[in-house]
């Protein structure tokens, strides 16, 4: 599955399982939505590294990281290096 | 798991006791009730190095793992009884050291923290507002951008160390429509026009750490002062509160081992119904209760320090040792007041400030009601 794939996957069953998967773009703002908060960025963050290996670092724990599933994807690729 | 100290640790751990022990504890029942803060104490600290420890060698610190800091604070919170002196420390260094180190640019780094390290300056972070408490990210303050410069308007209240701040981190909104996601951090150094400290709040304890409200009355700073990207103040707030609910309640372990061993040696020696107290078991088992919380307390707060040492977040389990160590020190506190009975309730005998200090934890660095609603957050509910 793809980084984004999985990523989307954990978003709509774990932090907003009243959301729709199909409903919910790539592309799309997850924080003027209400989809991601400050806490669930957190949780966010312990799934990357259980998941990818990825450690998210203080300073990338930054909202324009966390803006979109794509945003997020490609952090994690990024670090994935 | 190997919890042991080097032998380099234990000797730091031992001679920040002894320090403490010497040359903290002046004057504290006065200080308290005239709500004074010991510049005299902050001194000595800051010639020990203990402001210093977070930071590394090339900005003036020395550079300590976080493990280091913890049993620095652990030992300041048993040798030194003015709890306002370690919390003004701790404000200043968790809170404003740590964010510039973590996020401030090398210049913000090369103006502040070789004078914070060294005690010059003092530090704290103005988050808290009249409507703004628990839910911390509802401020209203803001940050308005006019070319490079940001203009501040709004109110803080309960400021730690605002009256005696030479810099304090203040956040505000840079774009209200993002809210949580629009919060910025900024260094405003005291004098800046707009800038205004109020008088010194009363607080039912930790009295010798000086409290105020501060206001921000088109407050004009440049660009230069924000801390991090726009938009950034959520991720500093995170971060710091992840070192402050780490080593902040280390004080407080270091606190209650005092507190214990005091109460251990009064149940000796006070002698009713002919024998110690402590051979009655509604006594002894206060005591055995309160080592208790104090052990589980400390291997809680060696996981925090060895996630954190590894570069893991610890949001969740420093939210459990802050939310376990400040319950558990009202407990002890309580406690410790039953002990020592009428001797207890009386200001000389330096038992009852143990309990008007510590109820604070249950409140600053998010009360325990927040801490349990992210505990309850992990579980997925």
């Amino acid at each position: 599955m793809a980084v984004a794939d999985t990523i989307k996957t954990y978003i709509t069953t774990e932090l907003a399982p009243d959301l729709d998967a199909s409903k919910l773009a790539n592309d799309q703002s997850l924080l003027t939505t209400g989809v991601l908060d400050s806490l669930r960025i957190v949780k966010l963050i312990a799934f990357l590294d259980d998941e990818f290996g990825v450690e998210v670092t203080d300073d990338e724990f930054d909202p324009d990281n966390f803006e979109t599933i794509d945003a997020i994807a490609k952090l994690v690729e990024e670090k994935k290096g | 798991m190997d919890f042991s100290l080097t032998p380099e640790q234990k000797e730091f751990k031992r001679s920040v006791l002894k320090f403490a022990k010497n040359e903290l504890n002046r004057d504290v029942i006065e200080r308290d009730h005239s709500s004074e803060f010991d510049w005299e104490g902050w001194k000595k600290c800051a010639e020990l190095g203990i402001q210093a420890l977070p930071i590394p060698e090339e900005y003036g610190g020395v550079g300590e793992d976080i493990v280091t800091c913890m049993l620095a604070m652990q030992a300041l919170g048993y040798g030194c009884t003015d709890a306002g002196l370690l919390f003004s420390l701790h404000s200043h260094m968790w809170t404003c050291e740590i964010p510039i180190l973590t996020f401030g640019s090398d210049e913000q780094k090369k103006k502040y923290l070789p004078r914070m390290a060294a005690g010059e300056i003092v530090g704290g972070h103005a988050m808290t507002e009249p409507g703004a408490g628990s839910d911390a990210y509802s401020l209203m303050s803001t940050a308005e951008k006019k070319g490079d410069r940001y203009i501040l308007n709004g109110s803080k209240t309960f400021i730690s160390n605002a009256p005696i701040a030479d810099v304090l981190l203040v956040f505000a909104l840079t774009d209200k429509t993002k809210g949580w996601a629009g919060i910025s951090g900024f260094l405003v150094d005291k004098g800046t026009k707009g800038f205004i400290v109020g008088n010194p709040l009363h607080k039912m304890g930790l009295r010798t750490s000086p409290t105020a409200e501060v206001t921000l009355e088109d407050c004009e700073v440049p660009e230069e002062c924000r801390l991090g990207r726009e938009g950034a103040g959520s991720a500093i707030f995170n971060a710091e509160m992840e070192w402050e609910r780490s080593c902040l309640f280390s004080s407080h372990l270091g606190m209650m081992q005092r507190q214990l061993d005091k109460c251990v040696q009064y149940a000796k020696d006070r002698k009713q119904f002919g024998q110690s107290i402590g051979k009655f078991q509604a006594v002894s088992h206060k005591m055995a209760d309160m080592r208790m919380r104090i052990e589980l307390g400390e291997l809680i707060l060696h996981k925090v320090a060895w996630l954190k040492g590894k570069g893991k977040k610890a949001h969740l389990e420093s939210a459990i040792a802050k939310l376990f160590i400040s319950e558990s020190a009202v407990q002890n506190s309580l406690d410790a007041v039953q002990i020592h009975g009428g001797y207890g309730f009386m200001t000389e005998y330096e038992v009852e400030r143990d309990l008007r200090d510590t109820i604070g934890g249950k409140l600053y660095s998010g009360t325990s009601e927040i801490q349990r609603n992210i505990i309850a957050s992990w579980l997925g509910l």
